[in-house]
């Protein structure tokens, strides 16, 4: 028994293999309502090639939370709506992981044309993790206009993930600390903006001038 | 400071250790020593060394312990020990936590127990004094109060000692690293620790000085906490912290276990749960005793659609 084993720390590694494999398969306390209704949208979501496993991990949150069948059921409806929205916003050939990320960014109250600019301002890249900084960019109380127009522009400018997250974690820091979201979003923005070269052309968000 | 009846002066140290089994999370052992020097009007002062070990088994909202204990007193050049053997269960219902002990106490310091009020005539040799202990601590926004009971029986002197003692202690906590605290009644004489008989009131202002890292700081602002580091394979490592009672019962569960609660564990001072994430927005909330389910603080708060709330973190 050494002092350095006091400072052991429990690990649980197997939880999000244990998510993954659980997220595949409705849970068996669902009632026959909730297994028709989910069933119906994945079998819905399957032909449309929507990821389905995300609508079976929605209703088994529901159970988990001990919702009512109706909400379990309007929840599932809803999602499947969201993921067919992103992907056509996120078209041509979104991932699972950017789908689900943009159907989080629609559930927030990030408009749908948004998904398309910021599709074309990263047309070859995983929008995953633009799309969850803006998620948390929203959710924290920023307009979503002002939270897209900033992220877009930085991945325009050529950020990398590690700078985006970096500016999420800023933002939450200065908000939690006081800031207006609002002023603190620019304020980092202008921070990570300081490191990056100048953009080459007008972003998704600028409108064109006339002459 | 202390001010009683016996004009006790003292100063006095504690170091505690406590030892979290990887394997058998339910399990821990406590140890540690304390040390004092003292002066005495109805003694001569002196110094006095103790140290104890404790296992104890603690399953959500209770427990139970079995220990022992030894200590060495001088004050005139001759080291008398005193050695205890204690055991006990505890159990926590919502905001308030009964303990119950039974000790048995070995001593050679029989200068103690005739400088108390009981036994009316000196012991020769050793004596056995044995304690049954009931206390009850209420636990409310930031004021703790606390009722202690002993019963005390002894053998090994001529007559046998019969006495009991009630103490009651209230802290209030200013902040979380700075409480004042009030106690008061009859405190049993302690061969172990050196402590005569003696009716007492005591406040004291309680300072927690050093602090293990940034994390606990960052719990202490917010309550509960969820960090992410990424992993050189992918992906990241989440760890939710919540500062909350040792003896509470506390769960975090989230996108990561498909919304299946997972009982956080006890690591030195806080509750702990260590989970690898893969990329992208990841939900999680806490909660402590079943009460409802929160965001932990410093996540992005967002509301699902069956009523409760989730933390928002975006895994890089």
């Amino acid at each position: 028994m050494t002092l350095r084993r006091l400072f052991l720390i429990t690990l649980v590694p197997c939880a999000a293999q244990v998510a993954h494999a659980q997220a595949a398969r409705l849970d068996a306390t669902a009632d026959a309502g909730v297994r028709r209704a989910v069933e119906r949208e994945v079998s819905a979501a399957r032909l449309i090639g929507l990821p389905e496993g995300l609508l079976i991990a929605k209703a088994n949150e529901g159970l988990a939370k001990r919702a009512t069948p109706k909400r379990i059921t309007d929840a599932v409806a809803a999602l499947g709506k969201r993921l067919q929205v992103a992907r056509d916003q996120l078209a041509p050939n979104p991932s699972e992981d950017e789908i689900a990320a943009g159907a989080d960014a629609l559930y927030v109250g990030v408009p749908a044309p948004i998904l398309k600019k910021m599709r074309a301002a990263w047309p070859n890249r995983s929008l995953a993790l633009p799309l969850g900084v803006l998620t948390e960019l929203v959710a924290k109380g920023l307009p979503a206009d002002r939270a897209a127009r900033t992220v877009t522009d930085l991945m325009t400018r050529g950020a990398t993930n590690v700078q985006l997250y970096a500016l999420a974690q800023s933002v939450q820091g200065d908000v939690a600390a006081g800031w207006a979201p609002e002023a603190a979003l620019d304020l980092r923005a202008r921070g990570v903006m300081s490191l990056l070269p100048p953009a080459p052309a007008a972003s998704a968000f600028t409108n064109p001038r006339r002459p | 400071m202390t001010v009683a009846r016996d004009s006790i002066d003292t100063a006095q140290g504690l170091l505690a250790m406590r030892y979290q089994f990887a394997a058998r999370p339910h399990w821990h052992l406590e140890s540690g020593v304390a040390g004092a020097i003292f002066g005495l009007n109805r003694l001569t002062g002196g110094g006095n060394g103790a140290t104890f070990l404790r296992m104890q088994h603690e399953y959500r909202t209770r427990g139970v312990w079995m220990g022992g204990a030894g200590g060495v007193t001088n004050r005139t050049g001759t080291s008398l020990r005193s050695t205890a053997y204690d055991m006990g269960a505890w159990g926590a219902y919502k905001r308030t936590t009964a303990t119950f002990s039974a000790v048995s106490t070995r001593s050679l310091d029989t200068d103690l127990l005739s400088a108390s009020s009981l036994p009316s005539r000196r012991p020769v040799g050793s004596y056995v004094v044995r304690d049954g202990t009931l206390s009850v601590q209420q636990s409310l926004a930031a004021l703790d109060l606390a009722a202690i009971l002993t019963l005390r029986s002894g053998e090994g002197i001529a007559k046998g000692v019969n006495d009991r003692a009630v103490m009651l202690a209230a802290a209030f906590y200013l902040s979380p690293v700075v409480a004042l605290t009030v106690s008061g009644g009859r405190q049993l004489a302690d061969p172990l620790r050196a402590l005569p008989d003696a009716k007492f009131m005591a406040a004291s202002v309680r300072v927690l000085l050093l602090r293990r890292d940034p994390a606990v700081r960052q719990i202490e602002r917010y309550g509960a906490i969820a960090m992410v580091q990424a992993d050189p394979e992918g992906g990241a490592t989440m760890t939710i912290r919540v500062l909350a009672n040792s003896s509470a019962r506390v769960e975090a569960y989230g996108s990561f276990s498909a919304w299946q609660p997972v009982q956080m564990q006890w690591v030195l001072d806080a509750w702990e749960l260590r989970v690898h994430v893969p990329q992208g927005p990841q939900r999680v909330a806490v909660r402590i005793n079943g009460a409802q389910w929160r965001a932990p603080a410093n996540l992005t708060k967002v509301n699902d659609e069956f009523g409760g709330e989730a933390g928002l973190v975006v895994v890089p």
